[in-house]
């Protein structure tokens, strides 16, 4: 552990990722949780609903990492995950809005929520490679295993 | 990053249970409004909050593609014996 805090301590770009990172899946982890809360209480989806929601999502996720890598490449990986994070936001405060008679807005939603939470996922661990070789030029050592452990 | 990512999704299921409990919320029956609102909020700006969080560190992150690039010619240089300074990424250092 002291090893990867001092890692961490003396390289900001990976400081910076791993906020980014630690931010990121909190944002997933929330919505996670209480997103079976949400579409049993709020929507009145039964079980078989809410699974083909989960399916869904997930499907649409995986489907817009190519698009997003794409994005990625021209624009640069912190900048496209700022972006997808903001959009994240807003689609997410959209939620709130959702009521029971809602069902084509949450299920817009989270088909646009797709995109960003692509960015995220793909976004947050490619930065990661990037911030070892800041290690590499100052110790000539590559710490990737230590950097994927913290 | 593993660690990480374990360690915080173990300690905000515990923060969500904890603040789904005191709203209010009993399985299986009709929610209380605070209970609701609970809900709706962690669904919204739970998340959201999350995710501005994480648009703030994105956009702070010094590395750019031409700091990484000339990072990767000035390792390249060091690893062929040749001298290399931290010219065009001094700031990541």
């Amino acid at each position: 552990m002291r090893e990867i805090w001092r890692s961490a301590r003396g390289n900001r770009s990976l400081l910076y990722a791993l906020a980014a990172f630690t931010a990121f899946y909190a944002a997933t982890a929330v919505q996670s949780a209480v997103a079976v809360y949400f579409l049993t209480y709020r929507l009145h989806f039964s079980e078989r609903q809410d699974s083909l929601v989960f399916l869904l999502g997930l499907t649409l996720t995986i489907a817009a990492i190519a698009p997003v890598s794409k994005v990625a490449q021209r624009f640069g990986n912190p900048r496209t995950l700022g972006v997808c994070m903001v959009a994240y936001a807003v689609i997410a405060s959209g939620f709130h809005f959702c009521g029971p008679d809602d069902t084509w807005l949450f299920l817009t939603l989270i088909v646009l929520a797709a995109i960003p939470t692509a960015g995220g996922v793909l976004l947050t661990w490619a930065m990661i490679p990037d911030c070892t070789e800041v290690d590499v030029f100052k110790t000539g050592e590559r710490g990737r295993a230590c950097t994927a452990d913290s | 990053m593993t660690l990480a990512q374990q360690a915080l999704v173990a300690l905000l299921l515990w923060l969500v249970g904890s603040a789904l409990s005191l709203s209010g919320y009993v399985a299986d029956t009709v929610q209380t409004p605070s209970a609701m609102w609970t809900i709706r909020l962690l669904m919204s700006a739970g998340t959201a909050l999350c995710a501005l969080a994480a648009a703030w560190a994105a956009f702070r992150q010094p590395m750019t593609p031409q700091k990484h690039a000339a990072l990767t010619a000035a390792v390249e240089a060091r690893r062929r014996g040749e001298p290399a300074g931290p010219q065009g990424f001094a700031d990541l250092l």
